[in-house]
């Protein structure tokens, strides 16, 4: 396994369920893929966040999103994300319960980067998470990072 | 005076040779055109029916230059000729003349021929002009021409016209033949009858359309109507079917006018007075004595002429006076007293033949200044009686009242008779100019161009004339006496001329105008006219006969002709089935064509044709029809057939249709002569009629099963024209656009109809489909009624074509489909709340799973790491989600049964549903000091009164909920009544709800908030509650901050049986 070093990774997790943020969180500081992981519980915030953000040039490396959010829904974040060129390099995977094929559809009919599912089984939920950290954060190459 | 230079013949006259009285019956009987002029235009001798020609006597006549009078225009002609004649010195045949007859004015045809008579030394001394009056020829040529006139007539025996009108008169289609009535036939279509003719004659055809409707027989009439200005005369026939008259005219305009011809029958009258002649000549020759002569003249006269007004005047030209010849007869004895001496002279001064009216007469007395005294007659003929140059007496006729009409006819008699007494006189003094006549005989034995021979008692040549001669190859005429014609002709021809010599011979009485057939040696066939008389001695006795034969070869070819024109009429009318027939009422006699035999069954010519046969070929139907009318008819009561169409049965047991069709003729005074009429077999016409009527009524089946059909099925058809005009449509389609009878629909457009709004749109449509041939099949099409009202209609529409696969325009036929489409509504919401549903049970009751598995990953791992700490933590978040998805769970099943498992709908009051919950929320309402307004009474619905109490308490508990850090919270309930539904409102001034967000707070588990409190189940409760009442809610929110309204309606008629 390489080791990520170097600068400071930041992660986005919009996520209402605060458990399932716990869950989330620890297994990615365990993996330690991560320097930072903000966590926001509803969609509102979460585009108020990429705001502030974008103006003080400390954009996510990459969004974890839930669909079912409070007040603005994880798909109409994802469509503002992007529609929007300040924010739409930014990968985008959508992290959640819902596994219906028209969430799927929709998600990247909007243009999600990755479409995952979170696992009932805690054992394959570690491991999604051990590879989600890895792919996203060491393999994967974006326009911030050379 | 020799005329010729045969010496042979140039002896001296005895009256023993009987030469002069062969010249006498010549010049005088026989019916020869004969003229001897000489070169100076002089007439020196003149037959007399010459003479007649002239309208003078032979006297008058002769030793005098030809009067240039005498034919108008005629003279220059006639002089032209005599001058070649003379020049070429040959002969000119076959000149035809029309010729009036001064006087009475008569129109004869004659055929001269003139050849030049030459001396000894070849030099032409004199004309010899003879020919024949041709005039029959020439009316029997006439005859024939109209008769191929008829025949074509009758070959011709189709309508002028056809046209086809309903029955009051509009005509709908027509179809003129060659004798066009109407100038444009496109634009009589669609006028009535009555704009197009005179009153009277519409109102005929009207009453006739009538009739035909309601006894479905043919009608007929003819009628008379003026064709630019011209009166016509016109037959019409009408038949019909259920609703069409069909109408042939025919004009019948020459028909009429052949039929009303005067057929006067001059015949009779002719035939009588050459008796006379006739009789009186046999008188002369028998040298009867004079008194009895006169009575003779009387009483022959007197069947044909008033007679007992005629009188013959004898001139004594010493004394200057006239006495009265015969002494039997008290004649003229009003009229004539001892002046008219003055009157008789006149006539003689004037030398010609007068006939006077009344006025005439006076006239003629005063000018001349002529002593009368007497009565003044209605009508006088006086006629100069010469004789060898010298006027011997006058003879006259007069009539007393103007009815007796003197003409022509009298006239004309009474000179031919004058001149017969004439001669009777002078036959007493005869004894003159015997050589010279003698001599004129030779000449004209010379000379004549027809045959001239004389017989003796047994048949023997004595003379024949040098024409004769010639044309039996003979070198010299004398060569032929002693011979017969035997020795000339076939034996059955010259056993005939034998026969009728020897009976003329016995009898004396002379053969005149005789047609013969006579086979020359050469085998040619030629026809003559032959007139044979006797001639006497001096003592009276017959020597033999005498006779004059003219060839008539080319007259009988035409009546030969005319003979063959019948026999092709009697084929046409064969050909066309057509027969004739005629009665005659005086006569009593019929007169069948063949082809009428052929209709009863019987054989042309064998047997007559009699009542009797006829009978019994009809069909009992129609043949006390046929006999009613037949006796009506020849009754004289009736001129038609009342029923113009009769069934024949033959004798082989074909039926045969016949129309008939009778005329009737009238002479001068308007009595009944002769009824004639036709018989014409139309039974292929029947037949076609029948099987025309036929296919038209298995049209009209077709037709009203296919409208049946069309106005059964539970589709809406029309049809429109290419201009998007309605012609028809189904009776479904009218009641759709509000009409009660298709009929109301044809000629109006989508712009006359309920949906004028959208008629540009349909119009559109119809052209686009209609250009591009490209049929629109079932496309569903949303009609929008009303704001209340939607319908859904499944659409086709397809090009109409003709049999040319024109497009002719558009057929259109649509279904309500508003139920179905309903129907599908309902289930698209079903489908869209069923996803709603797995969505849940995928995102929202898996969730608590991932915490629960996940939490209890963590715990064996901090159980192992030893972080007793964290145990508790774990195990408590487990706790709690375990209890959420419990929770979830029950509110899911609640929901579920909403709808399915529901209380029965009853009367409830809303006041109450509502004060009882008020009364339960006491608890949270109190603690939060919230004040509540609702009005004193509320409407009764009817409801499930436990779903109601839990839509109450679940909106209040949400106003709870969101009110905030309000001051003064406040929640109003209250309501508004419409006409079929009551609408409730809740309103608060809590924190209200962010416009982006009203959509989604009904959803199930969405929560605007996460920190709020519950599962985000409620509102999605209420709206399910609400939606099985029939209902519908909505929010309104100005904004966070401004409060919320929720509104919901309840309809106000609800069915007690509700589900």
């Amino acid at each position: 396994m390489n080791k990520v070093q170097g600068e400071p990774i930041s992660i986005l997790l919009v996520e209402d369920n605060v458990d399932h943020a716990h869950l989330i969180m620890r297994k990615l500081k365990s993996f330690q893929v991560a320097n930072k992981i903000i966590h926001l519980e509803d969609g509102e915030a979460a585009l108020q966040y990429l705001k502030t953000a974008f103006a003080e040039h400390n954009l996510p490396h990459i969004i974890l999103l839930d669909l079912r959010l409070p007040k603005v829904d994880g798909l109409e974040v994802l469509r503002q994300i992007k529609t929007k060129p300040e924010y739409m390099e930014i990968p985008v995977v959508i992290l959640t319960t819902s596994d219906t094929e028209t969430d799927i559809a929709k998600a990247y009919h909007l243009h999600a980067n990755s479409y995952l599912v979170k696992p009932v089984n805690f054992e394959s939920f570690t491991e999604l998470m051990e590879i989600l950290g890895f792919y996203w954060i060491c393999w994967n190459k974006d326009p911030f990072r050379s | 005076m020799v005329l010729s230079g045969d010496e042979g013949h140039k002896k001296k006259p005895s009256s023993q040779d009987g030469y002069p009285e062969i010249y006498e019956a010549f010049m005088k009987k026989a019916p020869i055109l004969l003229w001897l002029k000489d070169t100076k235009n002089n007439i020196l001798k003149i037959s007399e029916a010459a003479a007649r020609l002239h309208g003078k006597s032979v006297d008058e006549i002769e030793g005098r230059p030809l009067d240039p009078d005498l034919v108008e225009g005629l003279s220059d002609q006639i002089g032209k000729q005599d001058r070649k004649v003379i020049r070429l010195k040959k002969p000119l045949l076959n000149i035809t003349y029309s010729w009036v007859i001064p006087d009475t004015g008569e129109t004869v045809y004659v055929r001269l021929n003139k050849i030049p008579v030459t001396n000894s030394k070849g030099k032409v001394t004199h004309i010899l002009i003879y020919g024949e009056d041709t005039t029959e020829q020439k009316e029997t040529e006439e005859a024939l021409r109209k008769n191929v006139a008829r025949n074509k007539a009758l070959l011709k025996a189709i309508p002028d016209m056809i046209f086809v009108t309903d029955e009051n008169g509009v005509i709908a289609d027509i179809k003129a033949g060659e004798n066009q009535l109407f100038t444009k036939p496109e634009l009589i279509i669609g006028k009535n009858i009555r704009d197009l003719l005179p009153a009277d004659v519409a109102g005929k055809y009207l009453h006739s359309f009538k009739e035909t409707i309601q006894t479905k027989k043919l009608q007929m009439f003819e009628y008379l109507m003026p064709v630019n200005g011209i009166p016509r005369f016109f037959e019409a026939r009408l038949s019909a079917d259920d609703r069409n008259i069909i109408a042939l005219i025919k004009d019948i305009t020459e028909r009429r006018s052949i039929e009303n011809e005067n057929l006067k029958n001059r015949t009779l009258f002719r035939t009588i007075r050459n008796e006379i002649i006739h009789s009186l000549s046999d008188a002369i020759v028998s040298s009867l004595p004079m008194n009895d002569f006169y009575s003779l003249v009387h009483s022959g006269l007197s069947r044909i002429l008033p007679a007992e007004n005629l009188c013959i005047w004898l001139y004594n030209e010493k004394e200057k006076v006239f006495t009265r010849a015969g002494s039997s007869h008290n004649i003229e004895k009003t009229l004539m007293t001892s002046s008219n001496n003055d009157l008789l002279r006149y006539v003689i001064q004037l030398m010609r033949p007068v006939i006077y009216s009344k006025e005439e007469f006076t006239g003629v007395i005063r000018d001349n200044n002529l002593k009368h005294e007497g009565k003044i007659p209605a009508w006088w003929i006086g006629i100069p009686m010469k004789t060898e140059g010298k006027y011997i007496g006058v003879m006259t006729l007069f009539t007393e009242s103007a009815e007796q009409k003197l003409g022509r006819n009298e006239l004309e008699t009474m000179t031919l008779v004058s001149n017969l007494v004439a001669i009777a006189i002078s036959k007493k003094n005869t004894e003159e100019n015997l050589a010279q006549q003698l001599d004129f005989l030779n000449s004209l034995m010379d000379n004549f161009n027809d045959l001239i021979y004389v017989k003796d008692l047994k048949s023997r040549f004595m003379r024949i004339s040098k024409t004769f001669a010639n044309r039996l190859k003979l070198s010299d005429p004398a060569e032929i006496i002693g011979k017969t014609d035997f020795d000339i002709y076939n034996e059955s021809h010259a056993k005939e001329a034998f026969e009728d010599e020897q009976q003329i011979i016995e009898t004396g009485i002379p053969m005149i105008g005789k047609d013969e057939l006579e086979i020359w040696p050469n085998g040619e066939r030629r026809w003559s006219n032959s007139s044979k008389m006797p001639w006497h001695n001096a003592e009276g006795k017959i020597m033999g006969t005498f006779g004059v034969s003219f060839d008539i070869t080319q007259r009988k070819n035409a009546e030969e002709a005319l003979l063959i024109s019948e026999s092709r009429l009697k084929e046409a009318q064969q050909i066309g089935k057509i027969g004739s027939f005629e009665y005659n009422v005086h006569t009593k006699e019929f007169y069948w064509s063949d082809e009428i035999y052929r209709f009863f069954g019987a054989e042309p010519g064998k047997g007559p044709l009699t009542m009797d046969i006829m009978l019994n070929q009809l069909h009992p139907a129609s043949k006390s029809i046929f006999e009613e009318n037949l006796k009506l008819m020849l009754s004289g009561k009736t001129y038609l057939f009342k029923d113009s169409e009769i069934l024949i049965i033959d004798k082989q047991n074909k039926q045969h249709f016949i129309q008939t069709r009778i005329n009737v003729i009238k002479n001068t005074d308007g009595h009944v002569t002769r009824y004639s009429g036709t018989f014409q077999d139309i039974t292929e016409r029947k037949y076609a009629e029948m099987a025309l009527q036929e296919s038209r009524r298995n049209l009209a089946e077709a037709n009203k099963m296919l409208k049946l059909i069309i106005n059964s099925i539970p589709i809406r058809v029309y049809w429109k024209s290419k201009d998007s005009v309605f012609i028809g449509c189904n009776m479904r389609f009218a009641e759709d656009a509000g009409f009660s009878s298709t009929e109301e629909v044809t000629g109006k457009t989508d712009n006359d109809m309920p949906w004028k709004e959208q008629a540009e749109i349909y119009q559109n449509d119809d052209q686009e489909i209609m250009k591009n041939d490209r049929p629109k099949i079932n496309i569903e099409e949303k009609r929008i009624i009303s704001q209340e009202k939607i319908i859904w209609h499944r659409v086709s529409k397809v090009p109409l074509k003709n049999m040319d696969n024109e497009t002719i325009g558009i057929l259109g036929t649509y279904d309500d489909i508003t139920n179905v489409k309903g129907k599908e509504e309902e289930l698209n919401k079903k489908n869209e709340e069923l996803e709603r549903f797995t969505y849940t049970v995928s995102h929202d009751l898996k969730s608590p799973l991932v915490t629960i598995r996940g939490f209890v990953g963590l715990l064996e791992e901090d159980i192992g790491s030893g972080d007793i700490e964290n145990v508790r933590v774990n195990i408590e978040r487990i706790k709690s989600a375990a209890d959420k998805m419990s929770h979830l769970l029950n509110n899911l099943l609640e929901l579920s049964r909403i709808g399915r498992f529901s209380n029965p709908f009853v009367r409830i009051s809303m006041s109450k549903i509502l004060k009882d919950t008020l009364d339960a929320l006491a608890g949270i309402l109190q603690p939060h000091k919230i004040k509540v307004i609702f009005p004193e009474s509320m409407p009764e619905i009817f409801a499930d009164a436990q779903r109601m109490t839990e839509v109450w308490q679940n909106l209040i508990e949400n106003a709870v909920k969101f009110m905030g850090d309000q001051p003064n919270p406040l929640i109003e309930i209250g309501y508004t009544s419409g006409r079929k539904e009551v609408e409730f409102f809740i309103r608060d001034n809590g924190i209200g709800i962010d416009a982006n967000y009203h959509d989604i707070v009904f959803g199930l588990f969405n929560k605007l908030d996460n920190k709020s409190e519950g599962t985000g189940f409620g509102l999605a409760l209420v709206k399910r509650i609400i939606e099985v009442h029939g209902g519908s809610i909505s929010v309104e929110s100005e904004g966070k901050g401004h409060g919320t309204t929720f509104r919901f309606s309840i309809p106000l008629l609800k069915n007690k049986q509700h589900e």
